[in-house]
């Protein structure tokens, strides 16, 4: 029972985004639609975990690096075709997060916040220091995107290719979040004491929930070395995590489709300031502080207001002759 | 009375210690299958700790817990329920940005089976299961009387349909036993009274009702039993007769008299 306003959402998203897939004829544009599209891909999972489930992850560059480095790895040493190069080190990369959701049972809050950064602290010093995955140069060399033989090298392919992911993705998550599982993470956001004593397993649950948002970012993390060729550690120091949370922030808590628009918002709004390059992050901690305390619903938020807005103002106007009529009948 | 029921809970020797205060101490006592047992006593004297031990919140030092055939005296709060043990807390825990049905049907939770796949595949047997989740919610609802209120968030309710919502959604893990902690505190004397009757009903419903409250008219109008506790300490424990007669519980409650 998937609401019909966020398939609407869902089905708006991505006609947009086939649309603008098609029409782009600069290889510069698809570009940022493509890095747009991967970041959905991490924010729809990072939403899951925090906006949903409410566990908050600072650590969500390790999980994409693991993908990334993953994938990479897979293909270049062990020559794995990319698809199954794609989900085996998803799949490491959602065992790993098992791993980190068991340690965060034991912590809350800014706790959590700590320990999960440390995570992606870690991750990053050991891409530095392991002559494995090629310490600061890292991989280069790295095959395409491929699908049943077909490699996808040609810009607007590849565009259209990770955006359908993200719909797999989007879809996968809607279903969920519509879903017992969903109500369960919900719940445990709301009050995991309550959310157990009412017969939730609440440790399992934060554990999936950690697994399943580390695999999707894992995912993200592949295409992106398949698509960048090569990957070093600096592609993924621990302000990328920060980044991706303030996607999510930025889209709006819990809301799907506020996640792929906050990052598309994140994507595009530096291409209109590139002299103001060095003040990026200042200008992301005012809008934070912004969003926090105007629109803590993210962008998300503005637009259900807006839609709410509309469509009273739009009911109002057919309310008035009905009031008349039952005024009439009543004499 | 119904003496020839058999023994829904039953409690040994329980006890729970806060560094050197003993919150709980030795207590022990049995719930009858079908009755309303109600605990009362001064503020402090161990009742919500006593629920909380019993509900898997928080462990307990020494003692038992029989629930049935159970011992779940150090079961995970989880599977307590599971077994059909539930309950409502002093100061409701809502979902508060879950719908009214939402929270309802998180209720139904430890009662269905769909998990992360099944969830994400939408197969015909889940989407039947999710009909009925659906379903028997707005049942509890209409049984609250909270029918026109299913889609409104749980947080925009007034006061006392939030206590009502926070029962309903403890029926929606179809217990065989409720545990209302001061289900009428903060509600006015007409809310005390519909409260009153819902509890009644509950127990037709053939549920168990372990009951926390303060207001003696409603305890002793309900209660089949009623346990007294004094600094974590049983002193009484008998039917609301014996109890009102007690010169130890009259001692505790009035003070001695010279």
């Amino acid at each position: 029972m998937v609401s019909r306003n966020s398939f609407l959402a869902f089905v708006a998203i991505l006609l947009v985004a086939a649309v603008l897939g098609l029409i782009l004829d600069d290889s510069y544009l698809l570009r940022i639609g493509t890095y747009s599209a991967i970041y959905s891909i991490v924010a729809i999972g990072l939403n899951l975990l925090f906006g949903n489930a409410g566990q908050i992850s600072l650590g969500h560059g390790g999980f994409f690096a693991i993908g990334a480095y993953g994938a990479a790895v897979l293909m270049k040493n062990f020559h794995l075709p990319f698809l199954a190069a794609l989900i085996l080190s998803a799949i490491i990369a959602g065992l790993v997060g098992v791993l980190i959701g068991y340690i965060a049972l034991r912590l809350k809050g800014h706790y959590l916040a700590m320990a999960t950064l440390a995570f992606a602290m870690i991750v990053f010093g050991l891409l530095v220091e392991l002559d494995y995955f090629g310490s600061t140069s890292g991989i280069t060399g790295i095959p395409p995107i491929s699908l049943f033989g077909h490699d996808f090298t040609d810009p607007r392919g590849i565009y259209l290719f990770t955006w359908g992911v993200v719909g797999l993705v989007y879809l996968v998550s809607l279903s969920l979040l519509s879903s017992r599982v969903g109500r369960a993470l919900m719940a445990i956001r709301g009050d995991d004491l309550a959310a157990e004593t009412l017969g939730i397993d609440v440790a399992r649950y934060k554990i999936q929930v950690f697994a399943v948002s580390a695999f999707f970012t894992g995912i993200a993390g592949a295409i992106y070395a398949a698509y960048m060729a090569l990957i070093n550690p600096f592609s993924f120091n621990p302000e990328l995590s920060i980044n991706l949370l303030l996607m999510v922030v930025v889209g709006g808590l819990g809301s799907i489709p506020g996640s792929v628009l906050g990052v598309a918002v994140l994507q595009v709004l530096p291409e209109f300031g590139r002299q103001w390059e060095n003040f990026r992050l200042a200008g992301y901690g005012i809008l934070l502080v912004l969003l926090v305390i105007f629109a803590p619903g993210g962008i998300a938020g503005l637009l259900a207001l807006l839609f709410r807005f509309l469509g009273n103002t739009f009911r109002s106007r057919k309310a008035v002759p009905l009031v008349e009529r039952s005024t009439y009948a009543d004499r | 009375m119904q003496t020839d029921r058999r023994i829904a809970l039953r409690v040994e020797g329980l006890s729970k210690r806060f560094g050197g205060l003993a919150a709980v101490d030795g207590v022990s006592f049995t719930v009858r299958e079908g009755s309303i047992k109600t605990i009362i006593g001064p503020n402090g004297a161990g009742k919500t700790t006593t629920f909380n031990l019993l509900t898997g919140v928080d462990t307990p030092d020494a003692g038992k817990v029989l629930f049935g055939d159970h011992d779940i005296s150090r079961m995970p709060a989880h599977e307590i329920c599971r077994l059909g043990m539930v309950r409502t807390y002093q100061s409701t825990r809502l979902f508060q940005d879950m719908t009214v049905l939402q929270n309802v049907m998180v209720g139904q939770h430890c009662r269905t089976k769909s998990d992360f796949i099944l969830s994400i595949l939408k197969l015909p047997s889940t989407r039947a299961e999710e009909r009925r989740i659906v379903e028997r919610a707005r049942e509890l609802l209409a049984y609250m009387h909270l029918e026109d209120r299913a889609n409104e968030l749980a947080k925009n309710l007034p006061y006392g349909q939030q206590r009502r919502l926070e029962i309903a959604r403890a029926l929606a893990t179809e217990p065989k036993m409720l545990l209302l902690d001061e289900p009428a505190a903060g509600l006015n004397m007409s809310e005390t009274v519909a409260m009153a009757e819902e509890i009644a009903r509950i127990r037709e419903l053939g549920v168990t009702v372990l009951l926390i409250e303060h207001r003696m008219g409603l305890v002793m109008d309900i209660s089949d039993e009623i346990l007294v506790l004094q600094f974590g300490r049983q002193i009484a424990d008998g039917t609301p007769a014996q109890i009102q007669a007690n010169p130890v519980v009259i001692e505790a409650y009035l003070g001695k008299e010279n």
